[in-house]
């Protein structure tokens, strides 16, 4: 039984590392052949590479689940020997990021038909995705960091798929920027681990961390910049304007960055976390930017009207949210989030089309206020009580106890006038069910990550949570409750601006992209650089 | 501020010539629709009373609006023999052109269709002489306004209902917007609002005055800032427009020209010296500029285009009929269709198929003027095309109250439910913790849509008693009405006598998913729903034995063994369902049986003629079937059908004038019979509706393909749904788009539109066709603006009418092209 055991562990793990590389063949084919029916084949192939990764991935989920009960993969020394960083976490991600590819793949291959910038498509989705799988599965950081690199170049293809459009030039331009400053933040965070660890092997570095001192300078300036980078990709306050730019780009690349790219800042961390040092400046920096994002965002989204701009807000929310958790040191819950939001995501960008006939029923007057508060308390009553019996739902975590009571609270309060009894008794149900669904969804992912024995939440990261957390709650409240009130009616304008947020750094790009574009234009025609200016296309 | 006070006082001759140039500005905007009820809508409309030649391009407008292709396109179609050597003769002597083909050759190789810059506005001039102008900020600026006022089923947090107006609510936004200078790029300008008075004349009159602009002037420049936003100000129109249909009052559009002309004048206001001056001087080179020049010889290709079509059309029409169809008493079927131009091949494949069936076209809202209110927390659906307003109002019932009201019950709950959890999904309390929580379940949908099996069927009690009220009163109908109904339905489509045994109605509907543009493919005449309802109405009317009562002594008498029969056809798969088959009597079953095998194999072989143009070729008739039921679910499918695309002619006339040719799906067919119609009032009715429907709808597909960045919804891959039916913005861009999206018009490779203006063929006298055009103004502007080709059937042949004249249709003969 273990020799089988064994034998499966090498094979299984020689497919996971070979389908990124096969990936990058075939983008490097399908972008080199001009033959329809090659093309053709291309696509289907990349679907069955992704299938087979799904399937190498579950089953070396399958040998890590039975390794601790005895019997021996032998999976981390020889994923080490490949480089390769086989555990739960590197699973749960490959499968999800195989599936997104696949799923998008599937859809962009009908999506695109007909459109000139198909055959561009294949090869930059091919070689983003292979580019994400690298990533994920890296044990040497230097393969992490250039697979980071190389990501957000094959994206940036992607997003000037319509080059001749201006907001598109411009997105790409900000995320451009951006993502330079990130990868530099990146290299020099690693090297920083270097420089502490002298390895580059993460395997190493875990193994180190029981020797690591107390408080070193090295480790703090690496999570402040691991912090940084991390902000950046997930498009967090004031850098986030690109992301909402970015509708430039097809629907199937929106669902690609929004599904299985952007979440990376958190997959980085996630990854990171082990070789820092219990919480670091670098976890406040997340946990302030964080929040704050996610409060701007999420009160944005809601004053959207157009459908992707709304999703692309709440994307900038969500990763706030999930980075705002790895600032608690709530990892897992943290994980979850981010795979959930990732499957969530994919499928309200690709069904966005759906909105037309999901809006059919005019929206109905809600209820009286007075009842709707009364029933959100019940509900909100039941989980504080469920939460104090059992704690560990939310890790001990005062912060993350109270976004739960928030939630519970929240759902419930938009029942219309004139909503059933056995409704509403139904729906507070499923409110006050979130708190077990928590513990569910714990169970799901029980030991993908393995917590920091050292890691404390000092007093100013929780008053830090609890400050975001409370003027969410209080905005909300507002908003929620007297809509039509003044007030809600004068911030409504400012937040659908974003809060002016994103302004400055627009500016600046904009700026560059106007001399950009003129310099371009003095190149190309001398005599009439100006006329352009201004024009919409 | 001595501006506003000298407006105050100033010639009210001035202000009534100014309000009309802003009245001439507004009425130049489309209307549009919501998407769920979208409906085709010539975007020259506002323009009919200009010949086609001038008015298509706008003197203030910037973008572009022409009808015109780019030269390289005809110069293809030449090269490709689309247009032949007497195409272009013909085009030649229409205009009275005295160029030869060379030099029209020649024409096409240098010049592009000249457009303009448009009516200049101060908002373009840069602040610094390396900076770039606003004009983008305030397209955003006034755009978002627009989205937040508008929208009210996207955004969870809506605006207050006590909002007075767009252009208040504009005001207050602005006048509140602490950024306002910074993100426009206008320092000065929130300052210089909250100065100003607050009202709407107030403001419309100071700007009016700081602008000091002729009404010519005035004019072109409202075209110019409408053509900046054509997409909200069509929007803001088709309020109005609709607002009008019921006899309400509305003038949105006019409230967002003041805003425009507001920001124009801040802008005014707030510019430099250098700035003013190279504002002015704009001013005096547009004012010098010749209006446009026409572009003759770009218009002569444009009408040989025009006459290649029209060449083919006239050699079909004329030509000695093979097969006249069946004898009155030899018709077992009589199946009456839209006139959509789909249906002109499921009616020639099903005439091949069962020679015994006779097929008649007629507006597939057959004459019943309805708005539906199905049982459901659903808002009532128009379903009657969109330039009317519904007269009654159909009501879904189960026959029980009881059980109505348990079903309403029922379904509000249910959709009460879902509302809560989608707020809960959306609320900045609870949207984290719930994807935390749920999101995963999404790989479950992820993969179902994936696969295509997203098909949902929704269960629907059957609706056997819906009743039928007048919207105004809410009064069920009088049997007279009922009556009143019937009798227009089958005088409209000329069938009075000849009842054949099996009388269907069919209807027509597209089914896709994920499709936000799918009212465009349904039954325009529905009001851009199936039109299955409609049919079922109708043929519950004609089975009604008091109504058949009430015809015969209007002289209508269906015989008793006429059952009729209600059908609709999926325009995606070519299938033709039955309606109600379990209420069909058992008598006529056998019957039925062999129309729905007919039916059976005209799809087919319409599923095959129709398969190039999907790209389907190469696979036998399950394959073709399969793959065209996969368009009905796959989400991700951006083209399932072509819709009304090529559409180019249609023909008032009885099917015995086309039955046999192959239009190729290209053709509105209407019947006609002039014969009972000697008082032109039937005539007087198709040409003020139908005709002008399918003018519409030939102008809508024309104008997308001609100007598709005006006129044409962009690319669908880009699009985003605002305001949940409101419209549809592409990209980034901040401005609704209108019109149909470039994969609804193009393949890839070539354009699936023959931008070709409609030829309308009318059998009747020419008397009675002139009496229409001279008491039907719209009809005559439309015909005498060239705005669509008229032509009868005399005894001789075809006739055009020219400037009052019918001349003979010739199609010129190959060796006449030989002397060039």
């Amino acid at each position: 039984m273990n020799l089988i055991i064994t034998a499966l562990s090498m094979p299984a793990l020689l497919v996971w590392l070979t389908i990124p590389v096969l990936l990058l063949l075939l983008a490097l084919f399908s972008s080199w052949t001009r033959n329809p029916l090659k093309l053709a084949h291309c696509w289907h192939f990349a679907g069955y590479l992704f299938t087979g990764s799904m399937a190498a991935s579950l089953v070396i989920g399958l040998l890590l689940m039975v390794d601790p009960r005895g019997a021996d993969s032998a999976l981390p020394e020889l994923g080490h020997q490949l480089g390769l960083q086989p555990d739960g976490l590197a699973v749960w991600m490959a499968l999800m990021v195989a599936f997104i590819g696949w799923v998008i793949l599937r859809y962009a291959g009908d999506y695109l038909q007909g459109d000139p910038v198909r055959n561009r498509f294949l090869p930059w989705f091919l070689t983003t995705l292979a580019s994400v799988l690298l990533l994920i599965f890296a044990n040497n950081l230097l393969v992490l960091a250039g697979a980071w690199i190389g990501v957000s170049l094959a994206l940036h293809h992607l997003l000037t798929l319509y080059r001749n459009r201006r907001e598109a030039r411009l997105a790409a331009l900000q995320k451009f920027i951006i993502s330079r400053v990130g990868d530099v933040c990146v290299i020099a965070g690693v090297l920083l681990l270097h420089a502490h660890y002298g390895s580059f092997q993460l395997s190493d570095m875990i193994a180190a961390t029981g020797a690591r001192g107390q408080g070193s300078a090295t480790l703090e300036l690496a999570s402040v910049l691991f912090a940084t980078a991390a902000l950046l990709k997930c498009a967090q306050v004031p850098f986030h304007g690109w992301l909402i730019r970015v509708m430039e780009a097809p629907t199937p690349v929106s669902a690609l960055l929004h599904a299985g790219v952007i979440n990376l800042g958190g997959f980085l961390w996630l990854r990171l976390f082990p070789v820092l040092d219990g919480f670091t400046l670098g976890h406040l920096m997340l946990l302030a930017v964080g929040g704050m994002t996610a409060m701007v965002s999420v009160l944005t989204m809601m004053s959207q009207a157009s459908v992707k701009h709304a999703l692309a807000w709440s994307t900038s929310a969500q990763m706030g949210f999930m980075l705002f958790e790895i600032g608690m040191g709530a990892y897992l819950l943290a994980f979850l989030h981010l795979l959930a939001h990732s499957l969530y995501k994919a499928h309200s960008f690709l069904a966005s089309g759906r909105t037309v006939s999901a809006s059919r029923v005019a929206p109905f007057e809600e209820a009286e206020r007075g009842l709707r508060v009364a029933w959100s308390s019940a509900a909100a009553a039941v989980a504080l009580l469920l939460l104090w019996l059992s704690p560990g739902l939310v890790e001990g975590n005062l912060v993350l106890g109270a976004v739960l009571v928030m939630a519970v609270f929240g759902s419930v309060l938009g029942f219309p006038e004139g909503i059933g009894r056995s409704q509403k008794l139904m729906l507070t149900g499923c409110a006050v069910g979130l708190v077990p669904l928590y513990g569910i969804a714990h169970w799901l992912l029980g030991g993908v990550i393995v917590p920091q024995p050292d890691f404390a939440l000092p007093l100013i990261g929780l008053l830090v949570g609890l400050a975001v957390v409370g003027m969410l709650v209080t905005i909300s409240l507002v908003i929620l409750l007297t809509p039509h009130s003044p007030l809600s009616q004068t911030i409504r304008y400012h937040i659908s601006n974003g809060f002016y947020l994103m302004l400055p750094f627009d500016q600046v790009t904009e700026r560059l992209s106007h001399y950009l574009e003129r310099t371009r234009a003095d190149r190309d025609l001398p005599q009439n650089a100006t006329s352009t200016l201004g024009d919409k296309s | 501020m001595t501006d506003v006070t000298l407006a105050r006082s100033g010639k009210p001759t001035l202000a009534a010539e100014q309000n009309d140039a802003l009245a001439r500005a507004t009425s130049v905007v489309p209307p549009s629709w919501p998407l769920d009820r979208w409906i085709a809508v010539n975007p020259w409309w506002g323009l009919r009373h200009l010949p086609a030649e001038r008015a298509v391009s706008m003197r203030g407008a910037r973008a572009r609006t022409s009808m015109l292709m780019p030269a390289t396109f005809y110069r293809d179609a030449w090269q490709a023999g689309r247009i032949r050597p007497q195409d272009i003769d013909q085009a030649r002597a229409e205009a009275d052109l005295q160029v030869t083909t060379h030099t029209l050759l020649a024409a096409l190789e240098q010049s592009t269709e000249q457009t303009g810059h448009g009516a200049p506005s101060v908002l373009d001039i840069p602040v610094q002489a390396d900076g770039h102008g606003v004009t983008e900020a305030v397209r955003r600026q006034v755009a978002r306004t627009c989205g937040l006022f508008f929208d009210s089923r996207q955004s969870r947090w809506l605006v207050s209902s006590e909002q007075a107006g767009l252009f208040e609510s504009w005001l207050e936004q602005t006048r509140n917007d602490l950024m306002l200078d910074r993100q426009v790029g206008l320092p000065g300008a929130r300052a210089t609002l909250k100065t100003l008075d607050s009202g709407l004349p107030e403001l419309t009159a100071w700007a009016l005055d700081v602008l000091k602009l002729a009404a010519d002037d005035l004019e072109a420049l409202s075209q110019r800032l409408f053509f900046e936003l054509i997409g909200w100000a069509a929007w803001c129109r088709g309020v109005d427009w609709r607002a009008g249909l019921t006899g309400g009052q509305s003038d949105l559009c006019d409230q967002l020209l003041r805003i425009l002309l507001v920001w124009e004048a801040l802008g005014v206001h707030l510019a430099s010296p250098e700035q003013r001056h190279q504002w002015q001087v704009s001013w005096t080179r547009f004012r010098q500029d010749a209006p446009k020049a026409r572009n003759d010889m770009l218009w002569a290709w444009h009408r040989a285009y025009e006459i290649g079509y029209q060449r083919a059309l006239v050699s079909k029409l004329e030509a000695p009929k093979a097969e006249p169809g069946p004898e009155n008493d030899q018709v077992d079927y009589q199946a009456v269709f839209c006139i959509d131009v789909r249906s002109e091949v499921l009616r020639r494949h099903l005439e091949a198929v069962c020679p015994t069936a006779q097929t008649i076209g007629f507006a597939g809202f057959f004459g019943m003027p309805i708005t539906h209110q199905g049982l459901g927390p659903e808002d009532d659906i128009p379903r009657l095309p969109g330039l009317l307003a519904p007269t009654y109002r159909l009501a879904e019932s189960t026959g029980h109250r009881g059980r109505d009201r348990e079903f309403i019950r029922g379904s509000d709950q249910r959709e009460m439910s879902r509302q809560t959890v989608r707020k809960a999904k959306y609320s900045s309390l609870s949207s984290f913790t719930l994807v935390e929580t749920t999101g995963m379940a999404w790989a479950w949908k992820l993969v179902r849509d994936s696969l295509n099996r997203n098909r949902t069927s929704p269960s629907r009690p059957d609706p056997e008693h819906s009743g039928l009220f007048h919207c105004h009163g809410g009064d069920p109908i009088s049997d007279i009405e009922r009556v009143d109904l019937a009798e227009q339905l089958l005088r409209g489509m000329s069938l009075t006598t000849g009842f054949a045994s099996l009388l269907v109605f069919v209807g027509h509907g597209s089914h896709t998913d994920n499709n936000p543009q799918q009212a465009g493919l349904a039954c325009g005449a529905c009001g851009g729903q199936n039109g299955g309802v409609n049919a079922s109405l109708a043929a519950s009317l004609i089975n009604n034995p008091r109504v058949r009562t009430g015809l015969a002594e209007r002289g209508i008498r269906i015989p008793d063994f006429t059952l009729a029969v209600a059908a609709e056809h999926c325009t995606v798969t070519d299938r033709v369902t039955i309606l109600d088959k379990d209420r069909v009597p058992d008598s006529y079953l056998a019957r039925l049986l062999t129309l729905e095998n007919g039916f059976a194999e005209a799809a087919k072989r319409t599923r095959r003629e129709r398969a190039a143009a999907l790209k389907l070729t190469g696979r036998d008739d399950e394959a073709l079937l399969q793959s065209m039921i996969r368009r009905t679910v796959n989400w991700a499918e951006p083209r399932p059908e072509w819709g009304l695309a090529n559409n180019a002619s249609i023909v008032f006339a009885q099917r015995a004038r086309t039955r046999g040719l192959d239009l190729e799906g290209r053709s509105f067919l209407h019947d006609y019979d002039p014969e009972l119609d000697p008082e032109g009032k039937i005539l007087t009715a198709l040409m003020t509706a139908p005709m002008v429907v399918a003018n519409w709808i030939n102008l809508q597909y024309l104008g997308s393909v001609a100007a598709p960045d005006t006129y044409g919804a962009g690319n669908k891959l880009l699009h985003s749904v605002v305001g949940g039916n409101i419209g549809l913005i592409e990209g980034n861009d901040p401005d609704l788009r209108i019109g149909l999206s470039y994969q609804s018009v193009h393949d890839g490779d070539h354009w699936r539109h023959e931008p070709v203006r409609l030829t309308v063929v009318i059998d009747a006298p020419r008397g009675r066709i002139e009496q229409v055009i001279a008491s039907q103004p719209d009809v005559a502007r439309l015909v005498e603006n060239r705005w669509l080709w008229l032509w009868r059937f005399a005894d001789t042949g075809l006739e055009t009418y020219h400037n009052g004249q019918w001349q003979r249709v010739v199609s010129l003969p190959e060796q006449a092209a030989e002397a060039n």
